[in-house]
């Protein structure tokens, strides 16, 4: 990995378009600004992380199809709360 | 066109079924294209198989009508960027876990799908304000009453 040292408001271009920017530095954290275009992804990283975990989970296993007919099933009023929604 | 899937076998469709995520998923990045079948009459949840890889299946729901006070609060960015205005409100799904006993389902609301109306492209994305995380319990105290019953 490569490792550059930074100071407040110094920043790190990646390729032409990303720009990682040092904004605020504390004891133990710091506040990074991240410019990427809107087609790259930024997440934090155990975010991201907590979701793909769970994506392997939820994956129906070859020969294992829950059956759904088990569950609740829909009535009319589960579909549509309507305008009083909020 | 036809995908053999592994858990519902031959499976015909046509192109304007088909909803592509082009970043794929979430720890499936390499798979871009899935339909949506049935979860049978009445269901409240449906399937979303790969056809890109017939192994791959899941289940998911709409989670505004499981949870109607539901909301997903997105970047304003990530929605231009799928080409949604008011106009086009977004089909949202939210992948569902089914352990053994069924009744425990949880669905994932921290990183739920956002689906394009129109076009029907896709695009997994983070909830920036999320009520609930990835793990949320879809039926609470009916689904203990139902086990209690028998």
């Amino acid at each position: 990995m490569l490792v550059l040292a930074r100071k407040k408001n110094q920043s790190i271009i990646i390729g032409d378009n990303i720009e990682i920017v040092v904004v605020e530095l504390g004891n133990d954290q710091v506040k990074i600004g991240i410019s990427a275009p809107q087609n790259v992804s930024v997440h934090r990283k155990e975010v991201y992380e907590s979701i793909k975990t769970e994506m392997e989970g939820a994956r129906v296993l070859p020969g294992k199809l829950p059956d759904l007919s088990k569950l609740p099933k829909k009535k009319p009023s589960d579909i549509d709360p309507g305008p009083t929604a909020q | 066109m036809n995908v053999v899937t592994a858990p519902f076998g031959p499976v015909s469709y046509t192109d304007d079924e088909v909803i592509t995520f082009d970043e794929g998923l979430f720890g499936f990045e390499h798979l871009h294209r899935f339909l949506s079948v049935s979860g049978g009459e009445d269901s409240m949840f449906s399937y979303l198989q790969s056809i890109d890889d017939p192994a791959v299946t899941f289940v998911v729901c709409i989670p505004r009508n499981l949870f109607p006070d539901y909301r997903l609060t997105l970047p304003r960015a990530e929605a231009a960027q799928m080409g949604l205005s008011e106009a086009d409100a977004p089909i949202v799904l939210g992948i569902c876990t089914v352990p053994d006993r069924v009744e425990e389902i949880t669905v994932n609301l921290l990183g739920p799908l956002l689906i394009h109306p129109v076009t029907r492209r896709g695009r997994q994305v983070i909830d920036q304000n999320p009520q609930f995380g990835t793990r949320h319990r879809v039926f609470q105290e009916s689904a203990n009453k139902a086990a209690a019953a028998g």
